[in-house]
């Protein structure tokens, strides 16, 4: 084959495979300024901090370190963990409710109730913090955002303030306070049952 | 080598050349935006991303638009509501795939519209899809704008679910996009 010849098939070639390149090149020229997604969010609560913040017990234990891999595994163990707190949600919902009742049978001089009471009693209290514990030391979300307005996540975890404060006084003040006990236990419930209905999708 | 096969092949670097003579244009990102809106059993949602970045290529001078590409970041989308985000982006996998691509370089112009057959690039899968769009001519931009949907489990996505139910199968794109012409 002539020098030419061979000279002109390099050229041929070499731009028919740079034209080939159009696509990718297209997309190098967008002047993305490639964040990396960071592995935790801005904010997070102190429970989670504590076990899986950038120096929490996770990391420093060495069980989990921080990196894309684990995050993705913390990911996977969140959402089963916020899936339980929403079941388990449910359950003590159901239990508030037939606290109540017994609760009210009891303030009414049926007596025959109390041992009853005490047991859904206890049993609420403990599938109560069972769930606030799966949440609050569920793996940190990747991004924490501050929205404009009243969302329904700002909503359930006001509401949880109050809820949490009510269930510790409905506890504390269930032998020495009867008229108390029932206000906390009223509030308890009120808050609780809007913080499970206001969380949205 | 024959001169009939020179005379070809010089035809198609000719013709390859003249793709050079391209010009771009750049997408305004303050202007332009991609919303999507996703349903569940309970209610609607919207969620917007204003950070979409896209370039065009045309040949100079010519009423045709050769290539179109748009890249987007699933972190961006805002539904202005922190939990549903940081879920979505749990479901979308986005520390896998943390970005959305669309090229297309088959681009029909109409009159006042826009057949776009390009191809998605969203989790992990490739598909083709056809757009159609409006589009407004300017001397100063190109704007188009249009609708679209796509099908969560054609991209291998599994669906969230919100009290043991699943969110509906379908996203449907909104979207405005602004090219300043330079």
């Amino acid at each position: 084959m002539k020098r030419s010849n061979l000279l002109f098939i390099i050229c041929f070639l070499l731009i028919q495979l740079m034209m080939g390149q159009q696509k990718e090149s297209l997309f190098n020229q967008i002047e993305l300024e490639v964040t990396n997604q960071e592995l935790l969010p801005s904010s997070m609560i102190f429970t989670q901090r504590f076990l899986w913040g950038e120096r929490g017990l996770m990391r420093k234990s060495n069980i989990l370190p921080l990196t894309i891999e684990n995050r993705k595994k913390e990911l996977q163990i969140r959402r089963k963990m916020l899936i339980a707190h929403q079941v388990i949600g449910y359950v003590t919902l159901v239990g508030m409710i037939a606290e109540g009742i017994l609760g009210t049978k009891l303030y009414n001089g049926q007596h025959n109730y109390k041992d009853t009471h005490v047991v859904i009693g206890n049993i609420t209290t403990a599938s109560y913090f069972t769930g606030a514990g799966l949440s609050l030391f569920a793996p940190p979300p990747l991004i924490s955002r501050k929205n404009k307005g009243l969302t329904s996540i700002k909503a359930h975890k006001w509401l949880a303030t109050v809820h949490f404060s009510a269930m510790i006084a409905t506890n504390v003040l269930s032998e020495s306070n009867k008229k108390h006990h029932r206000a906390a236990s009223y509030t308890l419930f009120g808050s609780y049952a809007l913080a499970v209905l206001s969380f949205k999708f | 080598m024959s001169n009939k096969l020179k005379i070809a092949c010089s035809f198609i670097l000719f013709f390859n050349l003249s793709f050079a003579q391209n010009i771009n244009w750049k997408l305004r990102e303050s202007e332009s935006f991609i919303s999507y809106q996703a349903k569940h059993l309970l209610h609607p949602w919207k969620g917007v991303n204003k950070n979409v970045r896209g370039i065009v290529s045309k040949v100079d001078n010519e009423k045709k638009i050769n290539e179109l590409a748009i890249l987007i970041l699933v972190k961006d989308f805002d539904s202005n509501n922190t939990g549903r985000d940081a879920h979505a982006l749990e479901a979308l996998e986005v520390l896998s795939y943390p970005e959305v691509r669309f090229y297309s370089n088959s681009i029909e112009l109409n009159v006042d519209s826009v057949n776009i057959h390009g191809t998605f690039d969203f989790h992990g899968v490739t598909k083709n899809q056809t757009i159609i769009a409006e589009y407004v001519e300017d001397i100063e931009k190109w704007k188009i704008k249009g609708n679209f949907t796509l099908k969560l489990t054609d991209y291998n996505m599994e669906l969230p679910s919100f009290m043991m139910i699943k969110m509906e199968d379908f996203l449907n794109f909104e979207f405005e996009l602004i090219f300043d012409k330079y």
